[in-house]
């Protein structure tokens, strides 16, 4: 099955479009301008026989990344061997005990798991574009010439994989909230100096032992704390390998360490982060300034103030009851705040007094016109669109949902204005604003019926509440092929956020 | 009756007679020791079967005489391994006890308090984990009435009690018995206790509240204030003390608003050796931002361990944090709770035992930076 268009970005009178791992450019009347492929590696390329393995050594690599080396993942292979390994013995000792786990359904194999790009953005004057690539955690900046035409300037390695991807006001940092619950601010264009230390804005790092320098090795237990006798031996043993640890400890710090790009972190949740933004707002002195808003997947909104002051807390926006997924600053109200997730409802918040102006209800909104089954929803695309007229309009994508929830900001509150029936056409996976003020919306066709083949729609708008709809089938297929199951798994990932666990 | 067909035990088994005096936690133990062991078991069995007849269990509960079995299981060269699969056995009976040893300390006159063994639990919890934890969306809607039951503010009379989905309803949709002061006092990672009870008389008219992740930890301590509350029933001593069992690293802001607390414990923490743990230690760059948004200004994060490594990365990370300073030596030795925290922790007292060093530190809450 071929990739949808899963992430749309509009700068200027160009949308770019990601597919899978490359990044399509297209003007308002949807006409292919140009593509970025995502550089194959020269170890991806099938072995050829030795008479070409000069011409497959000049195949262009890509630049090796500047970061640490991808993390080793268990192929098919040694998956079957673990398999035949058990098999060898069905009553080992500890066979109850793996039992527990046998009934899960086996994950799907990621060991080739394609660099899908997982989040696209632009900057403000149209000048450059951002993404941000899943499995190899790596952040790309591009130089974009007005035409759709990208140029890659860099490509960072970042410690961990980024969930998402926001810019300052200043559109010269670019802030990465990743999975593991740090923020960290890289400036758009790395500086042309060579490699710096990382830097962390007078805070130190977590890893708070400098990196740069092998750490001799020492055990930090010692006889004061270790009380009980096979504790006081192992420390005993410990010391005794100490000179032989030093070499290997030294190795492996070095190949631990940091980035070696100018990287800051800012702050951080001890949760997995979904999504990050920016609002600006006027400081105490009466400056402008700017606020960071993080989400996490323990229902947690959480308002910091912007560089450099990010290590402030101003407070929490709180009332989710389960995982928020997206955070959108309303435009041309920038005061304002909407963020959806797990529940029912999205939340409308005064983000700078936290104070919550409403809920609007989407499952309600679905049910009564789409699924009158369905029971959770978890959004998965939340974005707010100034229109010409002034109107402000938030849409509302939830996963593997058929429809699109369009609200208005009427003063404080959200009016539900449509939902916008796709049960015809497939799901929709991202919607952008175009600059004649029609909204276009890019459906996976596999999930909806097999004969619709329009990977986009443009939704024209006729009266307050209703839009036509026109689709846009003249588009290039996508090359990356997927199998149905990898694709659930990369473009479904939402309502995965959710807790299921029941364990204390 | 057949439970190992294959070891040849079946029919043979004098532990299998009518009556068999042998409990049930035997029989794996004698399968597991295999075949080389079989003899040595049997004789056990065999002996246990004539001679329970004769010696009176009371006799042999009250230690008067050693049963024949363990003369037999000290003297065989298996002996250490014996042993220890027959207290395998009687471990079978341990969580029954703990169960019903826990509810009998929910009766409501119990006055002995609760003993440790029968709460104890793996001294670890992952800080990551989907935990079973209940706690509330916002801090106005945390239920405190049920931990301070004494400090109930008395309701008055409110006209709009029937229930209005009005806006100012959105934040606070559930009411909640408000009490007539706040939490200002929270020791994270409370373990069993001996911190919260120690400072309830010194403090007495301030809020204490120890937060704990382990669920059996948690309920000792539930337990222990509850005899502490019941036995001091007229002097009224102890209502300001509660425990919650949470996982603070990450929903502290849930049960706590902005500059509520005044003062934070973080006693002997788990050190986390491992450089890769590190992100689980409870002192970090990013979680001192936390603490200092729950921390009201002028307010103090006192810490303490016996970790000389641990010691220097809190310093390390509270004195690199712009908004905490570290609190002098000589004030930070004037301060009541620093010898309390020191000798009053059960984790103090063990250091302590062992004559083991203990370093403390405390670091004040700076005023908030203009922006």
């Amino acid at each position: 099955m071929i990739v949808p268009y899963h992430l749309l970005q509009a700068s200027g009178s160009v949308i770019f479009a990601a597919q899978g791992v490359d990044i399509l450019s297209f003007n308002t009347s949807m006409e292919h301008l140009s593509t970025w492929k995502y550089p194959v590696k020269a170890t991806e390329i099938p072995s050829e026989p030795a008479a070409d393995a000069e011409a497959s050594a000049t195949v262009e690599a890509p630049p090796t990344p500047e970061g640490p080396p991808a993390k080793r993942r268990r192929t098919e292979n040694d998956e079957k061997e673990a398999q035949a390994g058990d098999a060898g013995t069905p009553n080992s000792t500890n066979g109850q005990k793996k039992g527990r786990f046998h009934n899960k359904p086996q994950p799907v194999n990621l060991s080739n798991e394609k660099p899908f790009i997982n989040c696209l953005l632009a900057t403000a004057n149209g000048s450059h574009v951002i993404a941000a690539t899943g499995s190899d955690k790596t952040i790309w900046v591009f130089e974009h010439d007005g035409s759709g035409n990208l140029k890659q300037l860099s490509q960072r390695a970042m410690p961990k994989r980024p969930c998402s991807l926001t810019l300052t006001t200043d559109q010269k940092t670019i802030l990465s909230a990743d999975k593991f619950g740090d923020v960290y601010a890289l400036p758009l264009l790395p500086s042309a100096e060579p490699t710096l230390p990382p830097t962390v804005q007078s805070l130190p790092s977590r890893s708070a032992t400098p990196a740069s320098a092998p750490i001799p090795f020492k055990p930090q237990a010692n006889d004061k704390t270790v009380h009980t006798k096979r504790n006081l031996k192992a420390l005993e043993n410990q010391k005794i390998s100490m000179e032989l640890s030093l070499k290997a400890a030294a190795e492996k710090s070095a190949e631990e360490s940091q980035p070696a790009f100018e990287h800051t972190l800012l702050l951080g949740h001890v949760s997995m982060l979904t999504a990050i933004t920016v609002a600006p707002g006027i400081g105490a002195t009466g400056e402008k300034r700017e606020w960071i808003i993080t989400a996490d997947r323990d229902e947690h909104v959480r308002v910091s103030r912007g560089i450099p002051q990010a290590y402030f807390i101003e407070g929490f926006c709180l009332g989710h009851e389960d995982f928020v997924s997206r955070l959108c600053v309303v435009p041309g109200r920038e005061e304002l705040l909407v963020s959806g997730g797990g529940d029912d409802d999205v939340f409308l918040w005064r983000w700078k007094e936290k104070k919550l102006l409403g809920r609007a209800n989407i499952l309600k909104e679905i049910k009564n016109t789409i699924e009158p089954e369905l029971t959770k929803v978890a959004v998965s695309r939340l974005k707010g669109f100034s229109l010409a007229s002034g109107e402000t309009v938030v849409a509302v994508i939830c996963e593997k949902i058929p429809a699109v929830v369009l609200f208005t900001l009427v003063e404080d509150t959200l009016k539900h204005t449509a939902t916008y029936s796709l049960k015809e056409q497939g799901v929709p996976l991202d919607v952008e604003l175009l600059p004649n003020d029609n909204l276009l919306v890019s459906i996976d066709t596999t999930e909806g019926k097999p004969d619709a083949a329009a990977p986009f729609l443009v939704l024209t708008r006729n009266s307050p509440d209703s839009w036509d709809q026109k689709p846009v089938v003249d588009v290039p297929a996508g090359e990356t092929e997927l199998n149905g199951e990898e694709m659930q798994k990369l473009l479904y990932t939402t309502e995965s956020l959710r807790k299921m666990s029941d364990f204390d | 009756m057949q439970l190992w067909p294959d070891s040849g035990l079946a029919g043979r088994d004098p532990c299998m007679a009518p009556g068999g005096a042998l409990e049930v936690g035997w029989r794996p133990t004698v399968e597991l020791l295999g075949a080389s062991s079989w003899s040595l078991a049997s004789q056990v069995c065999a002996l246990h079967q004539t001679h329970t007849a004769t010696l009176s269990s009371q006799d042999i509960a009250d230690n008067k005489t050693q049963h024949p079995c363990d003369l037999l299981l000290n003297e065989s060269p298996n002996s250490t391994r014996l042993k220890k699969l027959v207290k395998m056995a009687a471990k079978k009976n341990k969580k029954q006890k703990r169960e019903d040893y826990r509810a009998a300390m929910k009766q409501d006159d119990v006055l002995t308090m609760p003993r440790k063994k029968f709460y104890r639990q793996r001294a670890h919890a992952n800080p990551f984990s989907d935990h079973q934890l209940v706690y509330p969306p916002h801090p106005d809607q945390m239920d405190w009435s049920t931990l301070y039951p004494a400090y109930v503010a008395q309701e008055e009379s409110q006209p709009e009690a029937t229930p209005s989905s009005t806006t100012e309803d959105l934040s606070a949709p559930v009411k909640v018995k408000k009490l007539t002061q706040d939490v200002e006092v929270a020791d994270i990672g409370c373990g069993f206790g001996g911190l919260l009870i120690a400072l309830a008389p010194v403090m007495p008219q301030t809020l204490v509240l120890g937060l704990e992740i382990r669920v059996s930890v948690t309920q000792f301590v539930e337990d222990r204030i509850k005899v502490l509350r019941r036995q001091n029933e007229e002097s009224k001593a102890y209502q300001n003390v509660s425990v919650l069992r949470a996982n603070t690293m990450k929903f502290l802001p849930n049960f706590f608003r902005q500059g509520q607390l005044s003062k934070i414990f973080i006693c002997f923490p788990d050190p986390h050796f491992k450089a890769r743990k590190h992100k689980q230690r409870i002192v970090s760059t990013t979680l001192n931002s936390e603490y200092a948004y729950a921390v009201r200004p002028g307010g103090v994060v006192y810490t303490i361990t016996d970790v000389p490594d641990l010691h220097g990365w809190m310093v390390q990370h509270f004195e690199a944090h712009p908004m905490f300073e570290r609190v002098g030596v000589e004030e930070q030795e004037g301060d009541p709770c620093v010898e309390i925290m020191r000798n009053a922790t059960e984790e103090g007292k063990k250091v302590e035992r062992n004559k083991g060093e203990k370093f403390v530190a405390l670091f004040r809450r700076l005023e908030d930076p203009v922006f």
